[in-house]
């Protein structure tokens, strides 16, 4: 209580003073001067003074005090005299002087409540675990008027977004010691070109009134390392030509870190996948490239022969040559399928022709299919013609499918073997469907798709896990089912092809 | 090879389209004539050709196995000498193809030569066998004309018996088995008694029972 009072006491004295000296000039005037007005009525003054410590106690003893002695004033001036005008005037004074104080009282209320909503954004702001800084932008603004050239403008808002303030986390972002360093000063030292970049795509959002901006964006820090962030700027209704601008970043950079990594393990792991789809397939591919290579060979004997003949036969000869060159070229196609599959590349998203790709991988596929006499039937929408994505990867997970399908229709008993691949279009989506007519998925077709799980003598077990990671990659799912009619049926969904060939 | 040599017929099964010109146009350069199929079907439907032939299978056939096919050939009495071809044989393919008849059995790719010498030898064996059932066509055309009588003399005489024994078994002069006997060699076309045993040999006329020395 005795510290309570020594730190309010100087604030009392600060504003009770000067409450007090005008209190009692106020009675000289009212009972010494000739005046016949309603000087008490200046009291009131008194109890705005005093109300400016914010002080309950002083400004109700101002008021209370300032009642006081227009009382007193009344007293000695015209005790005396019959009830009349002076009277009337006291009672209007007391009147202003009350609901000063009232008023005065009220204030206080709400001064305290915008005290407290300060105090609280200020707890917030501090206390956040996220990087958050208060900007003053309202440079950029003026500039927005006469500078069009958004290059110019990105440039010159770098240079002129003042931080106001900022908490602790986005110090630690920007890896300064303290939050001084970047007060008053702006993160211009920070800039990347994404930085830059998105600089101008909020500047653009905010002038087309948006009042909320999500970006992802990378900063450097004093270090030198570059940190990852999603960046959301606010503008406050009381933003004011931009003076305050809030700033929200969420540090992504770990994220980011794991995802490549993940990245990078996946795409590994689908190589391994294909390469070992290729293993699975090489007494078929071995067939696919000796045939045209003995055709070759046959031709050149063959025109060899008809050139030493008595009567060589030119004609005989040409043809020859023209076959030798179709089938270097049919066992130069063979191994460029094979070259593609093997490949270990990045995954590029682009469009393409689904039918070419699927009739390559049918090729591929088609020594093994018509050895175990399965039927292909390949119907497509016309809508479904180009998906977005990864060719070889997509290849590799039609191959994996149909080879599933190959191999679960060999094992079970023969006659009316038929694989069915449809491609349909839903609507953003080309959905793709692979079909058998085997023995179907014994318990929860779920389980297919955990890692190691295999129903193969020397299968890994990967296979399908690996063909549902890469179709989420294309943002879509992988599920398999029993068809009612039987067999089992795969299914996923790629985005539709669009011209702009961009990524997903 | 040249144009000397005696022309046949290369029948090819391959459901490879190029490979099954490619050695078209190798036998066709060698002076053979071909006939290409796609299929085990189209050339059941075309049926075997009239003259010296042979069939270059491929074992990987797209319906069928060419081995099944072979041994099908061989059980419906469908004679024609068979190359096997495959792009990977294993042992027990090749035992099995050879057991069935093939003539030889080459892998792909195979030289020109190991193929056009493996498509004669198939056409060599045809043509031979075609001659022998040809030959034994035309003797029994000739003992369908001899009388059961003369049957009978000739079944005797191939033995070795003597005019007089085998007219002392027939109970009949040994003027009338000498009649007899003329017959039979004029009808036979046969130029000497050692030229009738070899017939009645190829007829299976012969008693073996019977001897000379032995009555």
């Amino acid at each position: 209580m005795r510290g309570d009072f020594a730190a309010i006491a100087p604030t009392r004295r600060l504003h009770g003073l000067p409450a007090l000296l005008l209190a009692l000039a106020i009675l000289a005037l009212d009972v010494l001067s000739p005046l016949q007005g309603a000087v008490a009525v200046l009291y009131t003054i008194v109890v705005l003074v005093a109300s400016r410590s914010r002080d309950r106690a002083l400004t109700v003893a101002a008021a209370l005090f300032g009642a006081a002695l227009a009382i007193l004033g009344y007293v000695v001036s015209h005790l005396h005299e019959p009830l009349g005008s002076p009277a009337m005037r006291l009672g209007v004074s007391l009147v202003a002087i009350a609901i000063t104080a009232a008023l005065s009282l009220r204030n206080f209320g709400a001064l305290e409540r915008q005290r407290q909503a300060d105090q609280r954004y200020r707890t917030l702001f501090e206390s956040a675990g996220f990087p958050m800084w208060e900007a003053d932008w309202s440079a950029i603004h003026e500039r927005l008027q006469q500078e069009h050239d958004p290059q110019q403008l990105v440039e010159f808002a770098s240079r002129h977004a003042v931080v106001r303030d900022l908490n602790d986390a986005a110090a630690d972002l920007f890896g300064v010691s303290s939050r001084n360093a970047l007060i008053g000063g702006t993160i211009y030292d920070h800039r990347t070109p994404a930085s830059q970049r998105t600089l101008g795509n909020i500047i653009r959002g905010l002038r087309e009134g948006q009042t909320t901006i999500r970006e992802e964006t990378q900063f450097r820090n004093r270090g030198g390392a570059l940190v990852d962030v999603i960046l959301r700027v606010t503008l406050p209704p009381d933003h004011d030509g931009w003076k305050r601008v809030l700033v929200m970043a969420l540090d992504v950079t770990q994220r980011n870190l794991t995802q490549v990594r993940l990245d990078q393990a996946q795409a590994e792991l689908a190589h391994v996948s294909r390469v070992n789809l290729l293993g699975q397939l090489s007494a078929s591919i071995a067939h696919e490239i000796n045939q045209p290579l003995s055709a070759i060979i046959t031709y050149a004997n063959s025109g060899k022969r008809w050139l030493s003949r008595e009567a060589p036969g030119a004609i005989e000869v040409a043809d020859c040559l023209d076959h030798i060159g179709t089938n270097g070229k049919r066992a130069a196609d063979v191994i460029a399928r094979i070259r593609d599959m093997s490949r270990k590349a990045e995954p590029r998203y682009e469009r393409f022709a689904l039918a070419p790709l699927i009739d390559e991988t049918v090729a591929l596929l088609r020594r093994d299919l018509q050895s175990h006499e399965v039927g292909i039937v390949i119907s497509a929408e016309p809508g479904a013609r180009f998906v977005q994505g990864d060719r070889v990867q997509i290849q590799q997970v039609l191959m994996n499918l149909m080879l599933n399908a190959d191999q679960s229709m060999a094992a079970a008993s023969s006659g009316g073997r038929e694989l069915r691949l449809s491609s349909t279009c839903h609507g953003e989506n080309v959905v793709i469907e692979i079909r058998d007519t085997g023995p179907g998925i014994a318990g929860d077709p779920e389980a297919l798709f955990a890692s190691f799980f295999t129903t193969k003598a020397e299968g890994m077990g990967m296979g399908l896990s690996i063909c549902r990671a890469i179709v989420e990659r294309h943002g879509g799912r992988l599920t398999a089912e029993n068809h009612v009619d039987g067999g089992a049926v795969f299914r996923f969904g790629l985005p539709v092809g669009t011209n702009e060939g961009d990524r997903v | 090879m040249t144009s000397e040599e005696p022309a046949g017929c290369v029948c090819i099964i391959d459901d490879d389209a190029e490979l099954r010109s490619a050695l078209g146009s190798l036998f066709r350069s060698s002076g053979l004539d071909v006939a290409l199929y796609e299929g085990t079907e189209a050339f059941l439907a075309a049926g075997v050709p009239s003259t010296a032939c042979c069939l270059v299978l491929d074992i990987r056939l797209g319906g069928e196995n060419g081995l099944d096919f072979q041994e099908r050939l061989v059980s419906q009495g469908i004679g024609i000498p068979v190359v096997l071809m495959t792009g990977h044989g294993d042992i027990p393919m090749t035992v099995r193809g050879m057991r069935a008849g093939a003539v030889d059995f080459l892998p792909k790719p195979f030289g020109d030569e190991q193929m056009l010498a493996a498509v004669a030898a198939a056409i060599e064996r045809d043509r031979t066998n075609r001659a022998a059932a040809a030959g034994t066509a035309e003797l029994r055309n000739c003992y369908q004309s001899l009388t059961p009588r003369e049957r009978e003399v000739m079944a005797l005489v191939v033995t070795g018996l003597m005019n007089k024994q085998v007219a002392g078994r027939m109970g009949l002069s040994e003027i009338t088995v000498k009649i007899h006997r003329g017959n039979v060699m004029r009808k036979m076309e046969a130029q000497s008694l050692a030229d009738l045993v070899r017939m009645a040999e190829q007829l299976g006329v012969r008693d073996a029972s019977i001897h000379r020395f032995s009555t």
